[in-house]
């Protein structure tokens, strides 16, 4: 049996490692502001301009129902190639962090538990060990799967950009409040 | 706000077929069976075009569109006769009299409604 | 609510019609009957005669109007004696007596035949009869009802050139000259130069005469003979000349001014070479001298435009260009359209007077580059819409359905990718109103509808994306069957039939195997069904949508993204969020006072010029925040359906144009939201979608209101 050896680039999320395969990534952005674009599920992060494209950008830790923390200078966002709907398209990903790229033997990968980690197995293609730490290595496609995207937004868990939230908001003839 | 079409004919056939097109194209319509009809009715109310058959007892077509273009409401709309091919002479007639067009019986609804958008938006 | 009770009052004028007159024409023929007997005693009585003739002539016309022709036909006959006897051409007589009111028996018998549907002979001796006593006049023929005429499209894009100077008192007669140009602009583009050499001076002008002329320049795909009808009240008292334009006159280069004017024949060619010696434009040379009028420049300036375009056109060569190496170039071009913007906003902050001359012109050069590079791909629609009139012919014919294909907005311009695609899913539409949408013209008469049947192929941009439609006025969709058939194959349960409604059961169409034909027929319904042409439709991320009413028609609304485009818009700011509002879709700006709030009492309303215009606030529905009270609020007054609505943000920028990305799949479900923009500074701008989110807003109001009231209930009772 060959030994097969792919690349790996990690990234950081809270405090957990995870993993995307090399091949898919195709480059990291620092930080930049996002325009959020209403009445889509709140991992939804925004838009972005790249180079005249306009990317939207996933908050993975919202997806992942992780907690929320400040941004560092460290936070970065991946833009990386996925299947959405039988089509290739470009997203990023929301990171705190990314580190090195490293190389892993397909060998050394281990189905994910069932249980243990919060994040849904459907999003873990396996995971291995490196170094004395946990790397998840993740099933990028599943992000975005169109199913869930909907689902998400008619359950209502729906973007509020600004810091003031008031009113109900979407009833335009609400009387005025203070 | 809709239009208001006067149908003039002496053929009570003939203004039920018409009428009823031109209602059912969204149109309002009035009715009148001959020439002193119709100028009795538009001296009371107005109407914003006038359709006219040109054989008709105690007024004819000819006739009316003469009176009509003296009444100052009247002396702008759109007026269209009702022809036959049998009177060619007609044509000339009702022109000179003051009519804007024609249309040669026997026509199909759909005809009538192209030539009054013809003269009617 | 209209539209409801034309339904239900199912058409029957002409019915009613018919029995009028089966009434009037039994009074009509006693009348003619006695009258005919009178004229025996009085035979010079011309007001008998005169009283014969309207009798035969209304019976005549009436039922070739309802469609008797027979009748009308053999009534002509008679209607030609009688007129021959009014003109004093044929006298009275014994003979001449009888042989009417042995016609006026045959009518009668014809009239009861019709009635009770037997069939009569056809009176050849009557007839001959009749034409003896007119001395055989070969020239007075039966002449047959007129059948409408049948006009169609050539099919290919010609120019005419056109002459209408109206007579002076063009309008006593009632008539518009403005009638006459709207309905040449119906039949494809028209470039309108008034002819104003006859306006007299204000004092000398009556206002009921009409002085001004037209030259117009029309491009379509009509006939000639289509073109000279509109004039058809006109030609005989104005002035009216319709030519084709010659394309070879553009061929040989004759694209000159002074070529142009003669030929149309406004000058002479000795006088043009003249005055080409001196230096000034030819046309202006042409007018001191005297030897054409403004307009006649005016026109021929025109003329000129249009056979240089379509000469480039013509004399063009092509290349074929792989579509990537394409999709590269347009998105390189969109980056610089961004970087331009960039650029001048600098050069603005620097302020120097020698940049901003050279930044001014580069951003002259980019608009001129991206126009160009964007029309590269994008093509008008109506080519493909017209190949269309080629199958609607064969298949009614084939089918035995007399149809009519209507074709709109054919200058949309759409990507050519996307014309090439949704071409297979429009022809499989248009068959299936053909095949199953339009009844037989029997079918149809007995509904009360016209025999010929219409669709309709429309194309039109609206918002940020293109609306195609395909309608009918055919049976409709028998919803009955499609619910019942659904059931059949077990794709829903009976019971869950109850709570539904139309829409719903539409979407079992979609589902693939799914055809309520009864007959498998070759046309449609196999191989391809509605799922594929749905599926072909999401792969241009676009969205189908029926609407069909049974008895009146089907229509089909297909809605495609632009996905690249310009938009002419203006960027406003609502909270953080920048958004481009479609320029065309503005009406105006005002400012939000408080006055205007307060007079409102609380409700989202504002007066502006006696028009009530409500308004939505895009921080609350976008962003989800209440109102600001340090900003001073803008409303933007847009076009919403027939009438208005107010977007209210807080910031206006001014005019913006960028190019249109699309958001993607993830956002098809945002009501309001067409696309987004790079601006200038690199921030992306939301592009709103005017309509989407006017009526969104106005379904959340109502749906919000209709919960506040089920809650009062509940809490009341």
């Amino acid at each position: 049996m060959d030994i097969e050896s792919r690349q790996f680039l990690t990234l950081t999320l809270d405090e957990e490692i995870f993993a995307i395969e090399i091949s898919r990534v195709r480059e990291v952005l620092d930080y930049a502001p996002v325009t959020v674009v209403p009445k889509m599920p709140a991992y939804f992060h925004g838009v972005i301009n790249l180079r005249g494209a306009v990317l939207t950008v996933i908050d993975l830790k919202l997806k992942f129902g992780m907690s929320q923390n400040e941004r560092t200078c460290n936070t970065c966002i991946i833009i990386v190639e996925v299947l959405f709907d039988d089509e290739t398209m470009l997203i990023g990903l929301l990171a705190d962090s990314v580190r090195k790229v490293f190389d892993i033997n397909t060998t050394d990968i281990e189905p994910p538990p069932k249980m243990g980690t919060r994040l849904s197995t459907k999003y873990i293609r396996g995971m291995v060990q490196q170094d004395d730490e946990f790397v998840v290595i993740l099933n990028l496609d599943m992000i975005l799967s169109a199913q869930e995207v909907s689902a998400d937004s008619l359950s209502g868990r729906l973007n509020a950009t600004s810091s003031d939230t008031g009113s109900d908001g979407l009833v335009a003839g609400s009387p005025e409040r203070a | 706000m809709p239009k208001t079409i006067m149908t003039v004919d002496d053929s009570a056939s003939i203004r039920l077929l018409v009428g009823g097109a031109l209602r059912q194209a969204g149109y309002s319509v009035l009715e009148a069976k001959d020439g002193v009809d119709a100028a009795d009715q538009l001296s009371k109310k107005t109407c914003d075009m006038v359709l006219t058959d040109l054989n008709m007892p105690n007024l004819d077509g000819i006739g009316l569109i003469k009176k009509l273009r003296t009444m100052p409401a009247y002396r702008f709309i759109p007026i269209i006769m009702l022809t036959t091919e049998s009177q060619p002479g007609m044509k000339q007639k009702g022109k000179d009299a003051g009519a804007t067009g024609w249309i040669v019986k026997p026509f199909k609804p759909a005809q009538l409604l192209a030539v009054i958008s013809r003269v009617l938006r | 609510m209209n539209r409801l009770l034309g339904a239900m009052v199912v058409i029957d004028h002409e019915q009613e019609a018919m029995s009028a007159f089966y009434e009037e024409a039994d009074e009509l023929l006693n009348d003619i009957e006695l009258t005919l007997l009178e004229i025996e005693a009085d035979p010079d009585s011309k007001e008998l005669i005169d009283k014969l003739f309207r009798a035969v002539h209304t019976i005549k016309g009436s039922g070739a109007m309802l469609g008797f022709d027979k009748i009308a036909a053999f009534t002509h006959h008679v209607e030609s004696l009688i007129d021959a006897v009014r003109a004093g051409e044929v006298p009275v007589s014994k003979l001449l007596i009888n042989q009417v009111l042995l016609a006026r028996d045959h009518i009668n018998n014809m009239m009861v035949a019709e009635k009770g549907e037997e069939a009569v002979d056809d009176a050849a001796e009557i007839i001959s009869g009749l034409r003896a006593l007119l001395g055989n006049d070969p020239d007075m023929l039966v002449a047959p009802p007129r059948s409408s005429d049948t006009k169609s499209d050539s099919g290919r894009d010609v120019s005419y050139r056109i002459t209408f100077i109206p007579e002076e008192g063009i309008f006593m007669r009632g008539l518009d000259p403005l009638m006459i140009l709207l309905e040449l602009e119906d039949h494809g583009k028209a470039i309108v130069t008034p002819i104003t050499e006859s306006l007299p001076v204000l004092e000398n002008m009556a206002p009921e005469k009409c002085y001004i002329g037209y030259n117009i320049l029309l491009e379509t795909n009509a006939d000639i003979d289509i073109i000279k009808d509109v004039f058809i009240f006109v030609e005989e008292d104005s002035i009216v000349e319709v030519e084709l334009i010659d394309s070879s006159l553009g061929d040989t280069g004759a694209t000159r001014l002074g070529d142009i004017l003669v030929d149309r024949g406004e000058v002479k060619e000795e006088e043009v070479n003249q005055v080409l010696a001196q230096d000034q434009k030819t046309g202006e040379k042409l007018i001191n001298a005297g030897l054409a009028t403004e307009s006649q420049v005016a026109a021929a300036l025109q003329e000129q435009k249009l056979l240089r375009e379509r000469k480039k056109v013509r004399e063009s060569a092509t290349i074929r260009v792989a579509a990537d190496k394409l999709d590269f170039l347009i998105n390189v071009v969109g980056e610089l359209v961004t970087a331009q913007a960039r650029l001048t906003d600098t050069a603005v902050s620097i302020g120097s007077m020698q940049l901003n001359a050279t930044v001014e012109e580069i951003e002259r050069l980019v608009t001129e580059l991206r126009d160009n590079v964007l029309g590269i791909r994008m093509i008008p629609i109506g080519n493909t819409f017209n190949k269309f009139n080629r199958l609607v012919r064969d298949l009614s014919m084939g089918m035995g359905k007399d149809i009519e294909l209507v074709v709109k907005g054919g200058e949309t311009e759409l990507d050519k990718t996307m014309i090439e695609k949704i071409h297979d899913p429009l022809v499989h539409l248009v068959r299936n109103s053909i095949d199953h949408g339009i009844e037989t013209p029997e079918e149809r008469r007995v509904s009360g509808k016209d025999a010929t049947g219409t669709v309709v192929l429309q194309a039109a941009h609206v918002g940020g994306s293109v609306m195609i439609t395909i309608s009918d006025d055919g049976r409709g969709i028998d919803y009955e069957k499609v619910a019942r058939k659904a059931v059949a194959k077990g794709l829903v349960r009976e019971a869950d039939l109850e709570g539904m409604s139309r829409e719903d059961i539409l979407t079992f169409i979609f589902l693939p195997g799914f055809s309520t034909a009864e007959i498998v027929s070759d046309v449609s319904g196999r191989g391809v069904g509605m799922d594929v042409v749905r599926t072909e439709i999401s792969k241009l991320r676009g969205r189908i949508e029926i609407d069909s009413v049974p008895g009146k028609g089907t229509k089909i609304s297909i809605r495609l993204p632009l996905t690249m485009a310009i938009i002419d818009g203006l960027l406003v700011r609502a909270q953080d969020t920048k958004y481009i509002i479609p320029i065309n879709r503005i009406r105006q700006c005002v400012e939000l006072t408080s006055d205007i709030i307060s007079m409102a009492h609380g409700r989202h309303i504002l007066q502006v010029q006696e028009e009530i215009v409500p308004y939505v606030r895009l921080r609350e529905i976008f962003n989800g925040c209440a109102r600001n009270d340090k900003e001073i609020e803008q409303i933007i007054i847009v076009e919403y359906e027939e009438s208005a609505a107010g977007l209210v943000i807080d910031q206006i920028y001014g005019d913006h144009q960028t190019v249109i990305k699309s958001l993607g799949k993830c956002y098809e479900h945002v009501h309001g939201i067409a696309g987004a923009t790079v601006l200038g500074d690199g921030s992306v701008a939301l592009i709103l979608d005017v309509p989407q989110l006017v009526k969104s807003a106005i379904d959340d109001e109502v749906e919000a209101l209709e919960h506040h009231r089920g809650r009062q209930e509940a809490a009341g009772s």
